[in-house]
């Protein structure tokens, strides 16, 4: 059943990969974007582009309107991509680019998915595979004799509401922070218990099935360089595994997919234990992604098979054996995807979201080198979306994978993207270390060596970067440590030897929309952020300070106006934010309470501090000392003549001070000046003029009158 | 003098008898001293008038007459609808634009604008309130014509004396207007708003050159006119829109003399490559001009920064211009931001400390001195502030300071040659 038109349900990178391969095979094709989103590069990579009513991911996730704009514009099939709609059953509408919906229905739930492969006599990890108990999750400890377990929230995903338990003690604490912690982030408490493996590569295989029942597989990636469960690189194939172990696990994953009748393309993703345990399972079953994955690219690398195409042409009723894939793959070397991401790791390896405007974005290129992204310049990233800009792939033929380590540093050492920052630095660091080019990696492995892995290392950069301000990114001026008293001067110092250039005048609106469709709350002015009381996950009552920005020394606290969940934090203490720049992204739900009340009654005969220190010092200045002719002092005697008195005389108390600092000063007697009244002090009463001369007299009381 | 142009009379165009009219009524003002409201809504000169003879157009005397009016009577215009050319010439010369929120006002009309080949455009395109108001070209903005003629009534009101009643606030408010922790904000016009008689306050372009308000108010039935920082705007510093919006209103307070109050928390002038862009130089240094060339009296009440000559500019050029010169409790002095005169003034102590902890600490230990000379009760025993009184006191000092004041002679003269449209 041949596709005449291909809508393709994502956007960003993989839009446009698809895009690309559908205008390869000749067919036509139709893009899609949100309100916000008409200003991405997919929407170009296609002969058509339809908008999507809504703005941000809920957007592309609303099934009924994709499919209308599908219909709306004559296609006939839908590829779904990777996130957004491509695991969802119900969505396998039209010629779906993808499994059928019972392999979505089956891959999609846990529990019959482990089910199915213990039935292919494939080894699982163990698990329960639904909301649990604390007591059911102590019994589930109980029964690993000695494992670890791992707490993970039901409804979760990127590493919120998950824990490894170690041991008995620690079960009761981490099942409760996890629940709440689900709770916060997705408003869910529930949690599952898996079996947890400390030392794993994570081993995962791609799998091709046409719809005649034939299967074949395309060999293995790793991708056990991971942060917090996020995938950051990845390799075909494995470097340094056992081809023993590897054959075991590909014929594991045709056996599994066979038993299903899998179709078109999909991963089915181990774990190899390298724990050490005598008695531990060499590899586990994990779960099947039904779908195109990010990390394809190395895949079509070594094998020169077009992934897209082949999806597309499966789903056209293609055969295998017409697309010439055979039983095994022919292998040629290695190649190495990288995700540069819009974020920055930080020296305590937490990881601060970036965006902006991009002023420059200039792919690298040369032999064995792809970069699959959607940046160009004067583009404005959307908070709403997931943080990958590009991948750069690079691939060696030869058969060592060192050789294809060099070329991918090679490669990103070429990136230049300006405006926003990424995180090539630490894509660097990894790919520099020795256990990664030796293979000795394991899932764990970035998160143990996060310390050394986030420092900055000078690189040399393969291309010419203009100086900038640095105000797309939000930070206004440059970025100086803000600790040191004379790091303006270093400044200063430093971009006098620097040839100044012109930037780019962007238009300076802040993206306001975060993830999943939070509202950014932003600074009303240009300062420095000297505090952020919340964090991602915490959940903020309307009128709530969230932040404090010192601007020109003064304080300015920014409350929520709505309440909800944190979703996003964009900068940290001590970064400087620019006028109108979300520094906090909330998600508005209905369970935040009520409004802060900040306002306290007000006594107002109360003496504060400062005034009482004013009043006593003014007392100081009315002290009475002997006279020396039994006449009246100043201080007495200008009240006779024009009402009130005030007093101005303290040069006894400025000698104090200047002897002794001011705060030394305050038990000082008045001194021998002149003492004037002031003909704004104070009201002159019952005289029958109103007197408007300043009233002096010269206090005989004190040296005997001398100025 | 009320002069309206009628929009229902060819759009309020100017013709030959309008002017005449016009004529008379500005010279009668000009000999009897009489204020003149203008209802300026109309689009200017009227071409296709009958034909009266060859003509330059450009000799219409109303314009003279009317400028000279600028300066010796307070000139009120009102705008209401489409004003454009020859009517916005007259609106702008006036001391003061109310205008409508529909309003839209311009030197040149649609037709003007596509006669010059500039591409065709509606009236409403061409000088929007929501461009005309934060621009500073209009002083007050009104919901309609019944509201704009019972601003102007009260704007007039300023310039003809004293009342005889009046009521004040609960002065005890003033002590906690401040507030204590020297980094939190406050809103000045609260400050503004007890000091003077309750209901007796008129802002002037309060949406423009936000960081300096300025405003009309009665103390004791007495008129003055404020300048007040606004500290939620660059925290008080004085930028150029604020800066020409103070020195425009200072001006216009001396001509009638009319007294002054200052309110000041003012860390500086501005200071930055993005506001030098501005032409700071010469917009912040108009103060200065015209706050040490004024002689009507200036009140000035630090309540709390007065840091360097962004304060001088507030205090008329220094603070021994004043009439009096006096600070809250919260005042603070210093001759620049007290970090950067830290950094200045002791770099080569810090740099002789390498490691970086112990310079930080030296410099936080330097600065807490610094903070401490700079407080309102130390600082001002060396002189150049009158005293630190007690916030409650506020009004007293200044009732006081008007009542010891002689009565201004009357004038024969002009005291300036004309307001500034600017």
């Amino acid at each position: 059943m041949p596709i005449t038109r291909l809508l393709i349900a994502n956007r960003g990178e993989i839009a446009i990969r698809i895009g690309r391969a559908a205008a390869d095979l000749g067919l036509r094709s139709v893009a899609v974007h949100s309100r916000d989103d008409a200003r991405s590069l997919h929407v170009r990579a296609t002969d058509e582009a339809r908008g999507l009513p809504g703005q941000g991911a809920a957007a592309y996730l609303d099934a009924d309107a994709v499919i209308a704009a599908a219909k709306a514009s004559g296609c006939d099939a839908v590829h779904p991509g990777y996130g957004f709609l491509s695991e969802r059953a119900d969505f396998a509408r039209l010629i779906f680019v993808g499994p059928t919906p019972e392999h979505l229905e089956l891959f999609g739930d846990k529990a019959r998915a482990r089910t199915a492969a213990v039935a292919a006599d494939v080894p699982v990890i163990h698990g329960m595979d639904r909301a649990v108990s604390l007591q059911e999750a102590q019994a589930f400890f109980a029964s690993l004799r000695g494992g670890a377990m791992i707490i993970k929230a039901v409804a979760g995903g990127g590493g919120r509401g998950t824990r490894a338990v170690f041991s008995e003690a620690e079960i009761d604490p981490a099942y409760q922070r996890c629940r709440s912690e689900a709770e916060a982030a997705f408003g869910c408490g529930d949690v599952y218990v898996e079996q947890y493996i400390p030392r794993a590569r994570h081993i995962e295989v791609q799998i091709l099935g046409d719809l005649s029942g034939a299967v074949t597989h395309l060999g293995e990636r790793e991708c056990s360089i991971q942060r917090r469960f996020q995938k950051i690189i990845e390799v075909a194939p494995a470097p340094a595994l056992d081809d023993e172990l590897r054959y075991r696990i590909i014929e594991a994953a045709v056996r599994f997919a066979k038993s299903v009748s899998y179709t078109n393309l999909g991963t089915f993703e181990f774990l190899v234990d390298v724990t050490g345990q005598a008695d531990a399972q060499p590899f586990v079953f994990i779960e099947t992604n039904a779908r195109l994955q990010v990390e394809h690219t190395v895949t079509e690398e070594v094998t020169g098979v077009d992934l897209v195409q082949a999806q597309i042409l499966l789903a056209q009723g293609s055969t295998l054996n017409e697309l010439g894939l055979g039983p095994e793959p022919t292998l040629r070397g290695y190649a190495i995807q990288a995700r540069v991401n819009m974020e920055t790791v930080e020296a305590d390896g937490s990881i601060r979201p970036g965006g902006g405007m991009l002023a420059a974005y200039e792919a690298p290129s040369g032999p064995g080198v792809r970069t699959d992204g959607f940046g160009y310049t004067g583009y404005r990233t959307l908070g709403a979306f997931d943080s990958l800009l590009a991948k750069v792939i690079a691939h060696s033929p030869r058969p060592n994978f060192a050789a294809s380590v060099t070329r991918a540093a090679r490669a990103l050492s070429e990136f230049r993207i300006d405006g926003v920052d990424t995180n090539i630095p630490f894509l660097h660091n990894i790919l520099a270390h020795p256990d990664f080019i030796s293979g000795q990696v394991h899932t764990r492995w970035v998160d143990d060596h996060i310390a050394e892995l986030a420092r900055t290392v000078e690189s040399r950069q393969r291309y010419v970067e203009l100086p900038r301000a640095g105000a797309e990114a939000g930070f206004a001026g440059a970025r100086v440590k803000s600790r040191d008293p004379l790091a303006l001067f270093e400044h200063d110092a430093a971009m006098k030897a620097e040839q100044q250039a012109a930037r780019p005048a962007g238009d300076e609106i802040a993206d306001m929309i975060g993830p999943d469709g939070s509202a950014g709350i932003a600074s009303p002015i240009q300062g420095m952020i000297v505090a952020i009381n919340v964090a991602v996950g915490n959940e903020v009552r309307p009128g709530q300070q969230v932040a404090v920005v010192e601007a020109m020394k003064m304080e300015h606290v920014i409350t929520a106006p709505r309440g909800g969940i944190v979703r996003k934090v964009t900068m940290t203490v001590g970064d400087v934010v620019r006028e109108g720049f979300p520094i906090v992204f909330v998600r508005e739900t209905g369970v935040a309470g009520d409004i802060v009340e900040a306002a306290e009654e007000l006594d107002l005969d109360q003496i504060r501090g400062d005034l009482r220190e004013s009043i006593e010092r003014h007392a100081l200045t009315l002290e009475r000392e002997p006279t020396g002719g039994g006449g009246k002092a100043a201080q007495e005697r200008i009240p006779d003549a024009a009402g009130e008195h005030r007093a101005l005389g303290r040069s006894r108390l400025l000698q104090r001070i200047l002897a002794t600092g001011c705060s030394a000063a305050a038990p000082a007697p008045r001194d021998g000046r002149a003492t004037q009244e002031h003909p704004g002090g104070r009201r002159r009463r019952g005289h029958l003029f109103d007197q408007r001369q300043p009233v002096r007299r010269d206090p005989f009381a004190r040296r005997g009158g001398a100025l | 003098v009320v002069v309206h142009y009628d929009y229902t009379v060819l759009a309020g165009t100017q013709g030959h008898r309008n002017h005449y009219k016009q004529d008379r009524m500005f010279e009668l003002a000009h000999r009897f001293r009489l204020p003149v409201v203008l209802f300026g809504e109309g689009g200017g000169g009227r071409p296709g008038e009958d034909y009266i003879g060859p003509r330059v157009a450009i000799d219409t005397p109303t314009f003279t007459t009317f400028s000279r009016l600028s300066g010796l009577v307070p000139l009120v215009a009102i705008v209401n609808g489409r004003t454009f050319a020859g009517n916005t010439a007259l609106v702008a010369c006036s001391d003061v634009i109310i205008a409508t929120e529909g309003s839209t006002l311009g030197m040149g009309g649609p037709a003007m604008i596509e006669g010059g080949g500039l591409g065709v455009y509606t009236p409403e395109e061409v000088g929007p309130m929501s461009v005309q108001v934060p621009n500073g070209v209009v002083d007050i903005l009104v919901k309609d014509e019944d509201e704009a003629v019972d601003v102007a009534r009260k704007y007039l009101s300023y310039f003809q004396g004293s009342l005889a009643s009046w009521e004040a606030h609960d002065q005890r408010r003033l002590r906690h207007a401040v507030p204590e922790n020297r980094l939190r904000l406050y809103d000045m016009r609260d400050v503004l708003e007890i000091i003077a008689d309750k209901g007796s306050v008129l802002d002037i372009r309060p949406k423009f050159g936000v960081g300096i308000i300025t405003a009309l108010i009665r103390v004791e039935g007495r008129p003055m006119g404020v300048i007040a920082n606004n500290p939620h705007h660059l925290a008080g510093a004085v930028d150029s829109p604020g800066a020409d919006k103070a020195a425009r209103f200072l001006q216009l307070c001396d001509a009638f003399d009319i007294p002054i109050l200052s309110l000041i928390d003012c860390p500086g002038i501005m200071v930055g490559p993005e506001v030098e862009r501005t032409a700071l130089v010469r917009h912040c240094t108009r103060l200065f001009n015209v706050g040490a060339n004024i002689t009507t009296p200036l009140f000035s009440v630090v309540v709390r920064k007065a840091y360097g000559l962004g304060a001088q500019a507030m205090l008329g050029a220094g603070s021994l211009v004043g009439f009096f010169s006096i600070a809250w409790p919260t005042a603070e002095f210093a001759g620049m931001n007290i970090e950067g005169a830290v950094k200045l003034g002791y770099r080569k102590e810090l740099m002789a400390i390498d490691e970086p902890e112990a310079r930080r600490e030296e410099f936080d230990r330097r600065t807490a001195i610094a903070y401490d000379n700079a407080k309102a009760v130390n600082a001002v025993t060396g002189g150049g502030i009158d005293d630190v009184i007690d916030p409650v006191d506020t009004r007293r000092w200044i009732v006081n300071g008007l009542r010891r004041l002689p009565p201004v002679l009357p004038r024969t003269e002009k005291k300036y040659p004309y307001i500034d449209p600017w």
